[in-house]
């Protein structure tokens, strides 16, 4: 149970960054944030079932499921890129318009055309 | 026993290698895709026209060239170890924790570590933007083939399965794309591009 | 029997060869020079846009005949394997994406952005998009909408302008938080169910309990919102606006004739999985229809021209929305044969879209460029402008011209079949007033947005160069350096202008051909619907009135709209730009309303 509680606050504070905040490189932080806490959610709630890691060695069983952790590895990796990608975009909006503010930067954004 | 399947299927003890390597190859082509799309998206976003990246690159090189400095002399022994490390993860991917990706971002750090502990202005071929770009380039179109293959290979009736140097094939040239493809995102980004 | 699972492998090929074209553009960036990267990018091209059509027309004939091809990928027999089956909803899709892709394609060769890593994008994006609509699997769906967002991000920054960068991080945001929001719902039903493919969780939920059947539409709303979100219905859609005004033509031109439209018959195939599926869509068709409707009153009132198109695009997708939604219930038992020409109604409707969307962005695009103004009240005599760039037979007046008259309903064109389909299918339903309306304001929209291409005789435009001389923007009329239009631009917008005409004159032609496509989707008696089904006649005196009272009710509309005081009243409406608090507003009270239906 604490650790749902832990993921559900982890979740809404990831949230809140990417809603509230108005600082671009904040919102690019949130999104990082929400992503773990989904990862969290996998691989903390599918390993509630077996004990041994998922390597078939002579006289393994009762391993943990092993499609949440194999799912992980795909969604972390897309995590990662999406940062990457908003990064960039960040680094581009910052030259164009010498702001970090999202609102600042879209009143800004025809000046620079 | 659906687990032992796997394991006689696809040749993988380690089970998450042989979901994520056999059963669900499509997904990791996805994903193989989505770090192309998010490296290229990159490098065109910050490698033209952002001329931030290269005035910091020769302002930052001023200031510390000519010092011994601690993150340099350390970082520049550390990177092939590293690199050494990579290697192995990627290669025994199928038999303990570990594969492709995993032993790709090892890799990259790796590489990371090299450019950061290069001195002044001396480029090596393993940090060489161009020499990076043709390596994913070609682990890239490998990889497609091997997997298209993989998908199109006609039903086997029984459980014959793939042979296990097929996920260590696959593992390894994951593992060389996504170490250029993301050492080469880390090299744009530091600066280095613009060398 | 071999042979035939030989023939559902080619299956894969429509999302594997542009993958492979993609592949090789990136060897040649690596390796060549500037001159053969660019010959291999137009092999590419070809590879990427015209060879998928071979494995198509193979499959075809197994489709019409009541069959979908199915396979494993990879040829496992046992374990989490993904399933991929070829429907002729996969078909239809398909060739929606091909052929819209490839006049884009062939526009962007000639205007621009067409550097190697923009050819690889584009390909990509075809890729994802067959994928996602053959896919039998909630996280490969994951996958391919991940790739397909991707690859959007990219392409709309491509435009290279600060806007650009800003619609692209908008609209990354917004959609990637909401797509985690879809991770927790395949958790949730691989927690219930313990499969990940359509197959196996349907035939779960048909045998579980209330509870169970409870969490699972919990697990399916949280997969609609951002499945919704990417087709921009009307609460979710203020990530669109800048995307699709900020982004380049061609670009512009497959977002919203394609990105919009793929999700929602992705939607199609999930929601049919689910018991609760008929409610849901129920909901999603009010909301495509009200937003059908707010859609196009906001697009009265804007003076930039893409961004005026960019509602519309809301707008239309909210009618394939309502017509899809209202279609799930039917399909999943009572009534399949209504179900079905609903279905098909909207698909036609989404290829219509695509086409005279695609051709508007495109000619109005054109315009644009030459013209070097997006304002709508200050482009004038774009006929003559455009002679004089290259275009002296008109061709892009011309097609503007029957993608407007498409997208207001006029016959012989496209859009009149479309939406006379879905009106008569609707006819009953509640909705159709909400459809009827916005079809009127779509005419006064669109009666205003012309006036870009022709020159107004000096007396009747007086009062309107007055206060052009007044506004401190630059005039249009350039004498000198306006860009020259390549070939490439002018005849992918014939192209696409003749398939609005062609579209049209066949429309009862394609609609029995949908039927006999997506009858594969029935499972009980295929043969029985196609027969009694047939295209209801559109050119009877009734319709052919109402189309007709549509014109002058839509020009008085724009007139007020276009006067001065129209202008000076709407003009702080339309300057209004989506803030994120405005689209996660916009998620949150779609997450209460689709709560409230179960």
């Amino acid at each position: 149970m604490t650790a749902r509680i832990l993921m559900a606050g982890i979740f809404l504070v990831g949230m809140w960054g990417v809603v509230a905040d108005k600082n671009m490189m904040r919102k690019v932080f949130g999104l990082t944030i929400i992503t773990s806490a989904v990862v969290l959610l996998f691989v903390v709630e599918g390993g509630s079932v077996g004990t041994a890691a998922p390597i078939m060695e002579a006289g393994v069983y009762n391993i943990v499921d092993p499609v949440p952790q194999a799912l992980m590895l795909t969604a972390i990796v897309i995590g990662v890129c999406v940062t990457a990608l908003a990064l960039a975009l960040v680094c581009r909006i910052y030259a164009a318009t010498g702001t970090l503010d999202i609102e600042e930067a879209a009143k800004r954004m025809g000046d620079g055309h | 026993m659906a687990k032992a399947r796997a394991y006689l299927e696809t040749g993988a003890i380690n089970v998450v290698s042989a979901i994520y390597l056999g059963y669900r190859a499509f997904d990791t082509l996805g994903e193989t895709i989505v770090l192309l799309i998010a490296v290229s998206g990159t490098l065109t976003m910050i490698g033209d026209g952002y001329l931030g990246s290269k005035r910091f690159a020769t302002e930052f090189r001023r200031l510390h060239s000519p010092a011994e400095d601690p993150l340099e002399l350390i970082a520049g022994k550390l990177g092939l170890i590293v690199l050494v490390f990579g290697a192995y993860v990627m290669a025994f991917g199928h038999l303990s924790p570990g594969g492709g990706f995993q032993g790709g971002v090892v890799v990259a750090s790796g590489l990371l570590f090299l450019a950061l502990g290069e001195k002044g202005f001396k480029t090596s071929r393993l940090t060489d933007p161009t020499s990076l770009q043709k390596l994913e380039a070609a682990a890239f179109l490998i990889l497609l083939l091997a997997m298209a293959a993989g998908m199109m290979r006609p039903k086997a009736g029984g459980p014959s399965g793939n042979p296990a140097e097929y996920i260590v094939f696959l593992n390894v040239i994951l593992g060389l794309k996504v170490g250029a493809g993301i050492g080469l995102m880390c090299v744009a980004m530091i600066g280095d591009l613009y060398r | 029997m071999d042979i035939k699972m030989d023939i559902s492998i080619l299956a894969l090929l429509p999302t594997l060869l542009p993958l492979f074209a993609g592949a090789l553009i990136l060897i040649a960036k690596a390796f060549l020079n500037e001159k053969a990267q660019d010959r291999t990018t137009e092999l590419a091209g070809i590879i990427g846009l015209l060879l998928p059509w071979i494995p198509m027309m193979l499959l075809l004939p197994r489709i019409l005949a009541g069959e979908s091809p199915t396979l494993v990928i990879g040829g496992w027999s046992y374990g989490t394997g993904i399933f991929f089956k070829f429907d002729g909803l996969a078909w239809a899709l398909n060739a929606l994406t091909l052929l819209l892709c490839a006049g884009a394609w062939v526009y962007s060769r000639s205007s621009g952005p067409r550097g190697p890593v923009f050819t690889i994008m584009f390909l990509i994006q075809v890729a994802s998009c067959c994928a996602a609509m053959s896919t039998l699997d909630v996280f490969n769906l994951f996958v391919c909408m991940e790739v397909m967002g991707m690859t959007s991000y990219v392409l709309i920054a491509q435009a290279k302008t600060p806007g650009s960068y800003v619609a692209s991080f908008t609209y990354l945001m917004s959609s990637a938080a909401t797509m985690l929001l879809f991770l927790i719902g395949v958790y949730g039903l691989y927690r219930l169910t313990g499969a990940l493919d359509y197959n196996a969780i349907q035939q779960f939920l048909s045998q579980c309990s209330v509870e169970e059947s409870r969490f699972a539409s919990l697990c399916a709303i949280c997969m609609i919102i951002p499945i919704v979100l990417r087709a921009a219905i009307m609460p979710l859609s203020g990530w669109l606006l800048l995307a699709h005004s900020q982004a380049p033509h061609s670009i512009s031109a497959v977002l919203s004739g394609v990105l919009l439209k793929v999700p929602l018959f992705a939607l199609v195939r999930l929601l049919l999985i689910f018991p609760s599926g008929g409610t849901l869509g129920l909901a999603i068709s009010f909301a495509g229809a009200l937003g059908a409707l707010l859609a196009v009153l906001l697009a009265l009132v804007q003076s930039d021209a893409k961004r005026l198109l960019a509602y519309h695009s809301i707008s239309q997708t909210g009618y394939v929305a309502a017509a899809l939604g209202a279609a799930i219930a039917p399909l999943q038992g009572s009534n399949p044969g209504l179900g079905l020409v609903l279905l098909v109604a909207a698909y036609l409707h989404a290829l219509g879209h695509g086409i005279f969307k695609g051709l508007l962005f495109l000619s109005v695009g054109n315009l644009m460029d030459v013209a070097k103004q997006r304002n709508v009240y200050l482009i004038q005599g774009g006929v003559s402008v455009l002679k004089r760039s290259g275009d002296s037979l008109g061709l892009t007046g011309f097609s503007f011209a029957v993608g407007a008259l498409s997208i207001a309903a006029m016959p012989p064109f496209i859009g009149f079949a479309t939406k006379g389909y879905i009106s008569k299918f609707l006819a009953e339903n509640h909705l159709y007033g909400l459809l009827a309306a916005a079809s009127v304001l779509t005419v006064a929209s669109f009666i205003k947005l012309s006036r870009i291409f022709v020159s107004f005789p000096s007396s009747s435009s007086a009062q309107k160069t007055e206060s052009n001389q007044e506004a401190p923007m630059r005039k249009t009329s350039l004498d000198d350096d306006h860009p020259h239009l390549g070939s490439g631009r002018l005849s992918s917008v014939v192209g696409l202008a003749l398939l609005c005409i062609a579209g049209g004159l066949l429309a009862p032609q394609l609609f029995r051909f949908g039927i006999l496509l997506f009858d594969s989707l029935l499972q009980g008696s295929p043969s029985l619907y196609p027969l009694s089904v047939r295209p209801p006649e559109l050119f009877v005196l009734n319709d052919l009135t109402q189309t007709a009272l549509t014109i002058p009710a839509g020009l008085i509309i724009s007139l007020l709209i276009s006067s001065k005081t129209g202008q000076r009243l709407t003009h702080g409406i339309s300057g209004h730009i989506a803030s994120f608090e405005t689209i996660f507003l916009g998620m949150g009270v779609a997450l209460i309303a689709l709560a409230i239906q179960i």
